[in-house]
């Protein structure tokens, strides 16, 4: 997606990414009471997330998010999965959700929050992760690229595999000094 | 605590260990495979508890039956969660074998345990909704270790799998959506419940048809088994032999719970389909494997003329026959997934599977020539193997109910079953032209052979033990098909929404 | 009761158990292990003696283990008369074949140890068949009897005709077997029982359940043929002949084949009584029996000669029990014992003949007297009881048995005709082929195949056919034990009382047609003689086992064609069905049950009915519309518009259903895909990329796609009609909405059912996200095969480290 970054155009994206996230957050936090949700709040700040890709390329997206989205939507089903299990700690059956009630909160004033928000934030990440490493990826090797970087590759490939970027470079020197024959030794 | 969510919680929460560790190394296959074992044990002790007394029922969420999800582990949902841990614990450890960590594919674990998750929540779950979803998870995971090492042929051979269980799944979702307009709930137990007094409303029985079709496509019954016979060879022999022992068999029990637990027992038509559908799967099955001239290709086609025995005695609706069904289930599973296993060993030693290419193993790999044997016959049932058994039970029900046309279809697909062990046995074992060679120096063909030798004791105990485990085999089919029971165990837990009458 | 059970144990398990130890023995003892194994067959015969004598016969004892109750199957075994003597003749023999086993089994040979634990295995087997008072424990041991032989006849697995032979036999055997499987439940349908020994003390209900026992006592007996190769499936046995000689003597002589012989003892008394057991018996068996003893006769094989001389014998085994009167046979003891003297001797005679000589051809052996006198006078007392000379056990046998028929010509009318007859004629050919086998072996000129190859055998291999010819003149002379034996054994409902035989019954006319046939069979071995039996080759017409054969080659390459005929590789070619089979199946249905409502509403329907509402019909026609797009517009890019379009146009259906998740939902998920779709717009293939050529399908596949997806919409159309028009009044959907602040703390049911009521749901789905993502990366990369590796098609799993080159395979 090397779409046209002029100065207005990048300064557009960054200002668009804010406010979507800003909504995004805002969905959501009222989703149990409002339309929203993990969902719909994930879909938004991955397609914020998306726009910025458009300002800075995907390549840069890379350098930007410093971690891989992978570990993100990973993270966020240890999340949901993990809200879960906290009653059964206390003897009550998987996925039964509680819900806090405090007054006088500094700033905030009165406060609802429970379990709920804690599975639904999970769902947000599972969402964001998710889509951007989706796009990213396919953004990525529809350019020629390649799609993984030498990481990525240890941890979603086969030694003995190739990329399907028939002229993509080598990610790394140690990949391309590997040879092809690999894929048949033990 | 209750255990009920642990046969799935375990693989999922593995899967996600794994994946955080990343790159493959020595430790993580120790936690996989100690995990694994964990799950077996685990699945083991819910047969013994489930089958001596009531079945494990978790409320999802605390929210009473029929408005959250529950989970219900019966003696049959225990039965093959048992088999389920077994087999992929059989197929992991033969992964080990068959690959160093070195070249081990890093997404195979953790797709596998993502898989096996979504299996036993298919086994667990007491809601069709939520059977959807695991479904899906069982389905996606299926997609993506089918495509994950395939080279660029394989993934076309591999699109039919996924076009027809999207297909699938479609119209799986449509039939949810139409249960839930027919009987106004998802749970298994309230529609059982609702649907006893409208049994003569022929709404149930469309629904019941259309539930045959979805279920008919995941087990792969004649004429809905296009998926099936080249998708699975395509896959690493491990895999092959887990999806082999497994994924259709889901399917098995997905329509033995719904036409013994859910539906009315009064669907007569329905039955009759099935048993007739079940004389065809078998009949162009072994049609289909005596075609095929390499073991993987062979083996693919015969789960499907297995399929067809075991749908053959959900068709015959007796509990003789659901405990016959419940039996060949158990004796399939694990022959089937051993003989994948061993035919990979034969792979390994003669450097192909075709049987023309193959030759001399029985005289320098004698081991592998007994397991073999072992299981090929148990396979064509031969008694006192474990198949002839299940096999057995299914010819004295067909007998009883008169189906003579469908027990002679047993009868013949059998023979054509030894017949095309006899195809494998003649040319990969006894042919022994001196230019065959075989790779004895290739050391892991040992540890492979263990692996499928453990499972054969194990099959071998089934023939022997029969009676015990058909003890069990009757115990979860009469309780399959007790709905008033599993409805009572189901609703009498309460919790918020507070208690329901049925 | 207990110190019998502990006999019986170590009769039959423990060459059971014993087998396999033999195997692993082998690998480290050689051919030495075969002493090793001369003790089972050893410690069997005589355990089994002294049950015989401790049981006082002629009683009997039942001795039993719980094995399956639920089946009513136990471990059970029946200690008579009959078992006990096909008992002691299978562990009898089974020493004698042992000891020239260890003689014959040279260093020639590998696998010693495999050798004798199939055949440890063999005689288990046979000993568990023959004892068994299970029906089904018989039936297990009868089928480990197959495989044990299948086993043997394959020990030469090098050759295929071996190979081939097992396979028939196998095959046969074990197809016979399932059909008496069928025939086994029938009876315990009826009954209830699979106990022998109740069955044979209460009978069978045969009037009340004609049909159904008429049925089941046909399967059993194809079951019996099939084990004991009577016509027509008398062509795997002497195929079978591709095992050792030592394997080929056991089965043939004492085993294996009997055993159809000892079912038919065994079921004797629960069915002579039905009409059809001695027509079906007969017909079958006589004719098994004159069609072997012809073959035998056109045979030059020297192993093939015995054997189609076996085939005949066991019709003739067989028959004596269809055409035996009602209460009871009188001399199948005999008839047994005295082929199991003759062909255990004459096939070990041959044996040794064939490993001396080198050749098995008759026509290229000649004047082995010179150089093994003593073997010459053993085969020619076998040969001679063979053709019945009196003297010996076989002219005992043949007289009893003309007599036999000559009284059942009485009885049977035209079946005792046509037993006579084939009796007559059988007795003459075996007459001629048993001094063709003697003369032309070891009387005339040496031959130059026998002067090239000749060595000496052990002496001591000798001993096993002496005992046998042995017993054959002594009893044929001496007939008190015999007599004894007979009485001793009897069983009830099969024997008649007190028999008694006699060398000499006076001049009857069993005596003279007996000569007649000697005199008759002498010309025709004379005219052999003297044509230097040019005529024998076997036509290519009476070779069933080609027949099968090319039947089966046949069939594998139907199974092809059919595999090719329904292959589908291709979307368009499988979806289509699975589709057609949901309308035949569901749609059929549904019409049958609408039918008749919908004819009576025909007249009455009008468009109010439905009520359309005009925005919604608005926007779902507009959806259809673009739907329709998506099919009739012909390039990728315009069809993701159209498809796109469709997907906004959903938005508003949800809004205009009031349902703000949905809508929302929907439109970012149709943002994040037209995403994806422009991104990849790049990388979707021209079909002239894709390396094949897209067919465009002819019309008529097109207009069956038309029909089958208007069907499908049809269909589900009809179904939501249908089934909303009565919607189940109490739906569990109304408590979400209802109790979602009360009980869930949120106002958007949407949401706390996504979160909180089905959060479960919501787990699942996320987990599919997660696993779809790493799907997808897994994708990404991939071996890449070489124009010509995809040409070659399917390859061989991935993952094995097998080079890429090697692990081609056609499909």
């Amino acid at each position: 997606m090397n779409g046209p970054r002029s100065f207005i155009f990048n300064s557009t994206v960054r200002l668009v990414f804010f406010l979507v996230n800003v909504v995004a957050v805002y969905l959501l936090l009222r989703g149990h009471n409002a339309p929203g949700g993990g969902f719909i709040a994930g879909l938004a700040t991955a397609i914020s997330l998306i726009f910025l890709s458009l300002a800075v390329g995907v390549e840069g997206m890379h350098r930007l998010l410093r971690f891989d989205p992978v570990l993100l939507a990973a993270a966020g089903l240890v999340l949901a999965a993990g809200a879960g299990m906290l009653p059964m700690f206390v003897n009550q059956p998987f996925l039964e959700h509680f819900q806090f009630h405090l007054s006088n909160v500094p700033v905030l004033g009165e406060v609802h929050a429970g379990t709920p928000l804690l599975f639904d934030v999970g769902v947000f990440l599972v969402v964001v992760g998710v889509t951007c490493k989706m796009i990213f990826v396919f953004a990525k090797s529809a350019q020629g690229l390649r799609a993984l970087v030498a990481e990525e590759e240890r941890r979603y490939s086969s030694p003995v595999e190739q990329p399907i970027e028939s002229d993509a470079p080598p990610a790394s020197q140690e990949a391309a000094a590997r040879p092809k024959e690999e894929r048949h030794a033990n | 605590m209750n255990p009920t969510i642990l046969p799935i919680l375990l693989p999922l929460l593995t899967a996600l260990l794994v994946l955080f560790w990343g790159k493959p190394g020595r430790p993580r296959r120790v936690l996989v495979a100690g995990s694994g074992i964990v799950q077996l044990a685990l699945a083991l002790w819910l047969v013994a508890r489930s089958c001596t007394g009531e079945s494990f029922v978790l409320t999802l969420g605390n929210w009473s039956a029929p408005f959250g999800i529950v989970l219900v582990i019966d003696p049959l949902a225990a039965i093959m969660l048992a088999l389920s841990t077994f087999t992929a614990l059989a197929s992991i450890l033969y992964g080990y074998a068959e690959l160093s960590f070195r070249v081990e594919h890093p997404l195979r674990l953790p797709l596998t345990q993502f898989l096996l998750a979504g299996i036993n929540l298919a086994f667990c779950t007491g809601d069709l909704f939520n059977l959807f979803v695991a479904f899906e998870i069982m389905l996606i995971a299926s997609y993506a270790l089918l495509t994950l090492e395939a080279d660029d042929w394989d993934v076309k051979q591999a699109f039919p799998y996924l076009a027809v269980n999207l297909v699938g799944s479609t119209l799986f979702l449509c039939a949810a959506g139409l249960a839930y307009t027919l009987f106004g709930t998802l749970n298994f137990a309230d529609i059982a419940m609702r649907a006893s007094v409208m049994a003569d409303d022929p709404r149930v029985l469309a629904l019941g048809l259309l539930l045959l079709v979805v279920f008919g496509i995941k087990a792969g019954i004649f004429p809905l088994y296009y998926w099936l016979p080249n998708s699975y060879p395509t896959l690493p022999i491990p895999l092959a032999a887990l999806y082999a022992g497994m994924l259709t068999k889901v399917g098995v029990y997905v329509l033995l719970r719904v036409f013994g637990t859910v539906l009315p027992h009064s669907l007569e038509p329905a039955h009759q389909l099935l048993a007739w559908l079940a004389g065809a799967t078998m009949i162009f099955g072994v049609l289909g494997a005596i075609s095929r001239n390499f073991i993987r290709g062979i083996l693919a086609y015969h789960i499907l003329s297995q399929i067809g025995f075991m749908v053959l005695a959900i068709g015959l609706f007796t509990p003789l026959s659901f405990a016959a069904c419940i039996f060949y289930v158990i004796h399939h599973i694990i022959v089937k997934s051993s003989l994948f296993l061993i035919g990979g060993v034969g792979l390994c030693l003669n450097r192909t599977d075709n049987l023309d290419r193959m030759g001399n193993l029985w005289r320098h790999a004698p081991w592998l020539g007994v397991v073999f044997l072992c299981q090929a016959l148990s396979l064509a049932g031969l008694p006192p193997l474990s198949g002839f058994w299940g096999k057995y039970a299914i010819v004295v029900v067909g007998l009883e109910k008169g189906a003579y046309v469908l027990v002679a279809a047993s009868l013949v697909a059998s023979i054509l079953t030894l017949f095309s062990m006899l195809k494998i046995w003649n040319s990969a074992f006894w042919n022994s032209p001196d230019e065959r060679e075989v790779c004895l120096w290739d050391l892991r063909w040992v540890k492979l052979c263990r692996v499928a030798a453990g499972m054969t004791v194990v099959s071998l105990g089934i023939g022997l033990g029969a009676e015990g485990v058909f003890r069990v085999a009757q115990e979860a089919a009469v309780r399959a098909l007790d709905q008033e029971g599993y409805a009572r165990v189901v609703f009498s837990r309460i919790g918020k929404g507070g208690a329901t009458p049925p | 009761m207990e110190s019998n059970g502990i006999l019986l144990l170590v009769a039959v398990v423990l060459p059971l158990l014993g087998a396999p130890l033999v195997a692993l023995a082998g690998r480290g003892l050689g051919r030495r292990v075969g002493w090793l194994a001369f003790a089972f067959p050893l410690i069997s015969a005589g355990t089994l003696l002294s049950l015989a004598a401790r049981i006082g016969l002629p009683g009997s004892e039942v001795i039993e283990w719980p094995w399956i109750p639920t089946f009513g199957i136990q471990f059970s075994f029946l200690l008579d008369g009959l078992s006990l003597f096909f008992a002691l003749v299978v562990s009898g023999v089974g020493v004698l074949i042992f000891f020239y086993a260890n003689f014959y089994l040279d260093d020639h040979y590998e696998h010693h140890g495999r050798f004798y634990c199939y055949l440890t295995l063999f005689m288990a087997a046979m000993l568990g068949t023959v004892l068994a008072n299970n029906l089904m424990l018989l039936f297990v041991f009868w089928e480990l009897t197959g495989l044990a032989s299948f086993l043997l006849i394959g020990f030469l697995h090098h050759e295929e005709k071996s190979r081939i032979g097992a396979r028939q036999a196998l095959l046969i055997t074990g197809f016979t077997g399932l059909l008496m499987l069928a025939g086994v439940i029938m009876v315990w349908l009826v009954t209830g029982t699979y106990d022998l020994a109740v069955l044979l003390g209460s009978g069978l209900p045969l009037a009340e359940h004609r049909g159904w026992l008429t049925a089941a006592m046909v399967l059993l007996l194809l079951g019996a043929f099939g084990k004991s190769a009577q016509f027509p499936l008398q062509f795997w046995l002497p195929n079978a002949m591709a095992a050792p000689t030592p394997v080929s003597a056991y089965l043939h002589s004492a085993t294996m084949v009997k055993l159809g012989v000892f079912l038919c003892a065994r079921i004797f008394p629960l069915f002579v009584e039905n009409g059809l057991w001695a027509p079906l018996l007969t017909l079958v068996a006589f004719t098994t029996m004159l069609l072997g003893a012809v073959l035998a006769l056109l045979a030059n094989d020297l192993k093939a000669i015995l054997a189609f001389s076996t085939v005949s014998q066991l019709g003739y085994l067989i028959g004596y029990y269809g055409l035996g009167p009602a209460h009871g046979v009188e001399y199948d003891y005999l008839h047994i014992l005295n082929h199991v003297f003759y062909k255990g001797c004459l096939f070990m005679v041959a044996g040794i003949v064939i490993h001396a000589a080198g050749v098995q051809d008759i026509r290229q052996l000649g004047g082995l007297r010179r150089r093994m006198p003593w073997l010459a006078g053993v085969c020619l007392i076998a040969a001679a009881t063979m053709a019945g000379v009196p003297g010996t056990t076989g002219f005992l046998s043949k007289e009893t048995m003309l007599k036999e028929i000559f009284e059942a010509m009485n009885g049977h009318g035209a079946l005792g005709i046509y037993a006579t007859t084939c009796v007559v004629l059988t007795s003459l050919a075996k007459v001629a082929f048993s001094f063709r086998f003697f003369a032309n072996v070891f009387l005339g000129e040496e031959s130059e195949a026998v002067k090239k190859n000749f060595h000496a055998p052990p002496p001591a291999i000798l001993a096993p056919p002496l005992i046998l010819a042995g017993g054959a003149l002594l009893l044929g002379l001496w007939t008190g034990p015999l007599d004894a034996l007979m009485r001793g054994l009897a069983v009830e409902g099969l024997h008649q009382s007190a028999p008694h035989l006699a060398l000499w019954h006076g001049p009857t006319t069993e005596l003279f047609v007996s000569l007649a046939v000697m005199l008759l069979g002498l010309g025709v071995f004379v005219l052999g003689q003297r044509t230097a039996w040019r005529w024998a080759a076997i036509p290519r017409r009476l070779r069933f086992d080609e027949y099968f054969e090319t039947g089966i080659e046949h069939f594998s390459k139907f199974t092809k064609w059919l595999t090719r005929f329904l292959r589908a590789d291709k979307p368009v070619d499988y979806l289509p069905v699975i589709i057609a089979f949901t309308l035949c199946v569901v749609g059929g249905f549904m019409g049958y049950a609408l039918w008749p409502s919908v004819r009576e509403s025909a007249g009455a329907w009008t468009w109010d009915a439905l009520a359309p509402h005009p925005v919604r019909s608005f926007v779902a026609a507009l959806i259809a519309l673009s739907v329709v797009g998506v099919l009739i517009l012909r390039r990728w890019t315009t069809q993701l518009i159209s498809l796109s379009v469709a997907g906004f146009l959903t938005t508003f259906y949800y809004v205009l259903y009031r349902a703000p998740d949905l809508a929302l939902t929907q439109i970012l998920i149709e943002v994040v895909t037209l995403f994806l779709i422009l991104i990849l717009l790049g990388r979707f293939p021209r079909s002239s990329e894709l390396g094949e050529i897209i067919h465009r399908p002819s019309l008529a596949r097109r207009r069956l796609n038309v029909v089958l997806s208007l069907g499908v919409g049809i269909l589900m159309t009809t179904f939501i009609l249908w089934f909303n028009a009565v919607p189940h009044p109490d739906r569990i959907g109304r408590f979400f909405t209802e109790r979602t602040v009360e009980l869930a703390e949120g106002r958007n049911a949407v949401n706390t059912i996504l979160v909180d009521f089905r959060g479960f749901d919501t787990l699942g789905e996320i987990t599919v996200l997660v696993i779809a993502m790493l799907g997808g990366l897994g994708l990404l990369m991939r071996y890449k095969r070489t124009p010509e590796e995809y040409q070659e098609g399917p390859m061989g799993p991935p993952g094995l480290g097998i080079k890429h080159s090697e692990r081609r395979e056609e499909p």
